[in-house]
Order: structure tokens, then sequence, then C-alpha cells
């Protein structure tokens, strides 16, 4: 080429490269910077409110089927709370690129044990604030929600609950 | 929790904490089929891109969840009981982003 070209042919040029790359990549990009990001601020918040409840190490979740100590009990009641997650668009990527080599995916584990103790934490503070002391007898159960191969949805959905019988002493 | 005058004890333990069992009633079911909603599964969708939690769908199956319960009370109310042990969940999905939850204990008679 013997001439330099020009200014407009440059721009031109990073636009036709640009854009096409900017639209294939920048979703995911966005997925796996913000992503991350916005997961980490979650965990955060959650370790807060646990360290919250209680004051000093005392959790009122257990998974016996009769409380410990043998207080009078005045009444209990079933609750509940659940969490829907569902891992981003990175995570889905690398979990695919994970399961051709198999092993370990740690992409994954944050996010899902995020998810389990939120839904804990979320029956404490509910079981604190409808007056209750402790919950016995507790079950955490997963399912898939959506997202059969077949399917066009492609969202992929896990719903975790967590139950128990709530109890308050005399 | 209540259903309409009966007062009914609910626990996902065997016995109920601090009261005595004096009859079974058998098997109460209750359970509720849902779909996802159209505009709710684009944000979903949205939402997926950075991950976390899906509030639509927590809520929509809150929601059922409890119609489910619900159900499993009206059950064991019009056997006469006042009264659910051993109650479970289950969920299992049915095609196309359909959802059914199930709740299933023994109605009793606690005193």
């Amino acid at each position: 080429m013997a001439e330099v070209a020009n200014e407009g042919d440059v721009l031109g040029l990073i636009l036709a490269i640009g854009i096409p790359v900017l639209l294939t990549f920048g979703p995911i990009a966005f997925s796996a910077i913000y992503g991350s990001y916005y997961q980490k601020g979650k965990m955060k918040k959650l370790l807060e409110r646990e360290k919250g409840v209680g004051g000093s190490f005392k959790d009122p979740i257990s998974n016996l089927s009769t409380p410990v100590n043998n207080q009078k009990i005045l009444n209990s009641s079933l609750m509940w709370e659940s969490v829907v997650i569902g891992p981003s668009w990175w995570q889905m990527l690398l979990g695919w690129i994970g399961s051709i080599f198999g092993g370990r995916l740690n992409a994954f584990t944050d996010t899902y044990d995020w998810a389990r103790r939120e839904a804990l934490q979320r029956l404490r503070e509910k079981v604190i604030s409808s007056n209750f002391d402790d919950v016995i007898n507790l079950r955490i159960e997963t399912s898939m929600m959506s997202s059969s191969n077949k399917s066009k949805d492609k969202t992929a959905a896990m719903e975790i609950v967590a139950y128990g019988t709530a109890i308050k002493y005399e | 929790m209540t259903q309409g005058q009966v007062q009914l004890v609910v626990s996902n333990t065997e016995t109920i904490p601090g009261m005595t069992i004096v009859q079974s009633l058998g098997l109460a079911t209750g359970s509720t089929v849902r779909a996802k909603h159209i505009g709710k599964d684009i944000l979903a969708g949205f939402k997926n891109i950075i991950g976390g939690e899906l509030k639509a769908y927590t809520e929509l199956l809150s929601e059922a969840r409890n119609e489910a319960l619900n159900r499993m009370l009206a059950d064991a109310a019009a056997r006469g009981a006042n009264g659910v042990v051993n109650v479970r969940f289950a969920t299992s999905s049915v095609a196309g982003g359909a959802a059914e939850l199930f709740a299933y204990g023994t109605a009793v008679v606690v005193q």
C-alpha cells in the first residue's frame, strides 16, 4: 500500500471489527465482570446478617428431631423459606468448558453456597421475627426449575427450600 | 396455621412437640401446578446474565407452595384432624417451565 490510510478509513476499520466483537463478547464480558462483583457484594451482605443473629454464636437451627434441652414447649409451627438461584452466563460457560475435562468446578461453588446459606438465614430471620425460639428437624431440599435441553428457554434456575418446625419454649 | 375455623398444628417432626397424638387419620396431600409468567421470564432471563437470585421465581414458588400447603391443610381438616405431622415438600418440573409443588403429611388428632 503506497498511501497512508486517512483517519476516516481507520475509524471505519475499527468500527467494522469493533462492533461485531463487542456484540459477540460484550454480554459475556459484562456477565463475567459485573456478575462476580454483584455476587461478591451479596455474599458480603449475607456474612454481616449471619453475624447479626443472636449476637454471640447461637444458631437457632438444628436438624435434630427433638429439642436438646428438656424445656416445656408452648407451641410449634411449620416454617419454610426458599431461594431461587441462577448461575450467570459466564459461570455457565465455565461450567460447559469444565465439563469437557471433568473434575472440580469452582465457578459454581460460591453461588450455590450463597444460595443455601441465604435460605437458612431467611429462615432464621423469619423464625426470630415471628417470636419463636428454635427450629428443629431442618430439611434442605433442592430442585431444578425449567431448562430442559430441548426447550428454547435458556434460564437455568435451582430452587432451594429450607423448612423445619419452629418451637417456642414456655 | 389456620384453616377455616379449625386451628391446625403443623410440624415436620414425627410428633408435635409438647403434645401427644391420639389418633392417626391417614395421609393428607395437597398439590398445585404453576407455570412461569412470560414477562417475568424475560426479566429473569436478563437477570441470568449476571447470575444470583431470581426474585420473580422465588415469589412465584412461595405462592405456589403456600397454596399446596393450604390444600393439604384443607384435606386434613376435612378428615376431622387438628394437626398434620411429618410434612414433606416435593417439587417436580412438568413440561415447558411449569412446576408441580406437592406437600404431604399425616393427618392426626392431637391433645
